[in-house]
């Protein structure tokens, strides 16, 4: 099995525990990734809030990349980059000026021939969710989590075309088939306050600690996540929503690529668990005893 | 939360540039208040996302341009998601804060408007983000030198942020950037002459839901 693989910006630096953890999992399960040579920034918020046209042009262009480098299928882990090449694929499937003035943008025709996947489709696939049940080696036995979505992964349905837009429960279902424990909560599909983080950090930390605090009240031991900004906000910041609040929050925020390598017997280090801010070791402890 | 109505000019222009931007109408709106229901963001909002869209109907440009409310959404996509008439609440929001971008009107939250600004230039010089870059030119553009000091620290120590760059088609960048302002002039200048002409006003086509087909999305423009 091989996939193209578009890490994205993120990936390359603040959370390079999702890039690492990831590929140690994919390694683990066989399925080989490729990183399309050249890679651009997809241009997240500040592309697509300043111009439409921006927004679209700039997925296109590295769709455009990988159907030149004869790629078919590519996984994108950010929940951002991967909203961002739903949204243009979407958009100029629909509008045929917007196609248009994104050509003449790239200066090239794209033929829409690459599907866009998270990787949390890629574990669901019968055959890889087969493989991963085998290769179980250290189920997730007493490990009580809440899965965390956020808002990109979902929203809107007609675009992303990604499991149930209020309540979803791909990520749920994957961690049980690991052994875990999933919570029922409230903040699944909340928005982390995403790309305010570096303008309005107030208002990051109260979502943050909104979010936390929902999951810790209902025995969460620790919060799983599958975006790169969700995590930078819930994990990264988390010690300064503590020092606002005046509030212990402690709430380790693991990527759910890391839980499987966990799973799978990989070590805390072939996982980048050392780089989060907020200290996960209790998880590791729990599952390692 | 100010008064909703200023002025007493009711401009279709400004809706119909609005729609265009967004490829979405907004006449469908019937004011439920859905979107400002599910709103992360909305008690930190001076107007909620559906006061927004019912001043873009009224035609209120300057309110709307200097809200804070339009520079605050996070791009969420729950109102777009939930809206039971198909408005795309969230795009409508982003061909907003485009036009005050645009224009170069005073921003009520300035540092939004100055990290998109930084961003775009990192991107222009790097092809990917740069972030040590973007976090030093972001703190230049907005004068607040000591934010998040305590954070960077943190990262740098867990080795999160890198410390060089890497050039990735910079020069294929710089073009999509350059093509794209003048596209958009092209088109804006198209609309302008609509708008002369009486023809660019036909709000009821844009009005039409999200999913309304590929007419809808051209908007109110350029047909
Ligand atoms: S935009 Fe949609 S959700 Fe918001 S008030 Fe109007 S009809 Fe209701
Ligand atoms: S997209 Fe913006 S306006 Fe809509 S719910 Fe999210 S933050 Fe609020």
């Amino acid at each position: 099995m091989k996939f193209a693989y578009f890490p994205g910006c993120s990936l390359h630096s603040t959370s390079s525990e999702y890039d690492k953890s990831f590929r140690a999992v994919c390694a683990a399960l066989g399925i080989e990734l490729e990183e399309p040579k050249k890679w651009i920034c997809c241009g997240t918020t500040p592309a697509h809030a300043t111009s439409r046209l921006l927004g679209a042009a700039l997925p296109v262009k590295n769709l455009r990349i990988m159907e030149e480098q004869g790629m078919t299928e590519v996984v994108v882990p950010c929940a951002a980059c991967f909203s961002r090449f739903k949204c243009a694929d979407h958009d100029i499937g629909k509008d045929p000026q917007l196609a248009a003035d994104v050509a003449q943008a790239i200066g090239a025709e794209y033929g829409r021939t690459v599907k866009i996947r998270h990787p949390l489709e890629l574990f669901l696939r019968e055959d890889v969710r087969a493989i991963l049940r085998q290769k179980v080696a250290r189920p997730l036995a007493g490990l009580k989590v809440a899965c965390y979505y956020g808002c990109l992964l979902t929203r809107p349905p007609e675009v992303t075309q990604f499991d149930d837009t209020e309540y979803p429960m791909s990520m749920d279902l994957l961690l049980r088939d690991l052994g875990a424990e999933t919570i029922d909560w409230a903040y699944k599909v909340e928005c982390c306050g995403a790309s305010l983080s570096l303008t309005n950090s107030d208002i990051i930390l109260d979502l943050t600690r909104k979010i936390i605090l929902d999951a810790k009240a209902r025995g969460a031991l620790a919060l799983v996540v599958a975006c790169p900004l969700c995590h930078v906000n819930l994990d990264s910041r988390q010690f300064q929503a503590e020092e606002k609040y005046q509030t212990r929050l402690e709430m380790p925020v693991l990527f759910f690529s890391q839980l499987i390598g966990l799973a799978l017997g990989l070590s805390g280090k072939e996982l980048g668990t050392d780089k989060h801010l907020t200290d996960p070791s209790a998880i590791l402890s729990a599952v390692q005893a | 939360m100010g008064h909703l109505i200023s002025g007493r000019r009711s401009v279709p222009a400004f809706r119909t540039e609005v729609e265009a931007r967004a490829g979405c109408g907004v006449l469908a709106c019937f004011q439920c208040g859905k979107c400002g229901a599910g709103c992360p963001l909305q008690e930190h909002l001076d107007y909620s996302p559906s006061q927004i869209i019912h001043l873009i109907r009224l035609g209120q440009e300057e309110t709307v341009l200097a809200s804070k409310a339009i520079w605050l959404c996070a791009s969420c996509e729950t109102c777009t998601t939930r809206c039971p008439q198909g408005v795309d609440i969230a795009r409508v929001m982003d061909a907003a804060r485009s036009l005050a971008f645009d224009r170069r009107v005073p921003s009520a939250v300035p540092s939004v408007p100055s990290f998109y600004k930084a961003t775009r230039a990192n991107l222009m010089k790097f092809g990917r983000m740069f972030e040590v870059w973007l976090l030093a030119s972001l703190k230049l553009r907005t004068g607040d030198i000591t934010k998040d000091m305590d954070l960077g620290r943190k990262m740098m120590a867990k080795r999160k942020l890198n410390l060089f760059p890497t050039w990735n088609r910079v020069w294929e960048t710089r073009a999509i950037f350059k093509r794209v302002a003048r596209i958009e002039k092209e088109r804006a200048a198209e609309r302008a002459a609509d708008t002369q002409s009486g023809s660019g006003s036909a709000g009821g086509a844009a009005a039409s839901p999200r999913e309304g087909g590929p007419g809808n999305a051209s908007g109110g423009g350029n047909s």
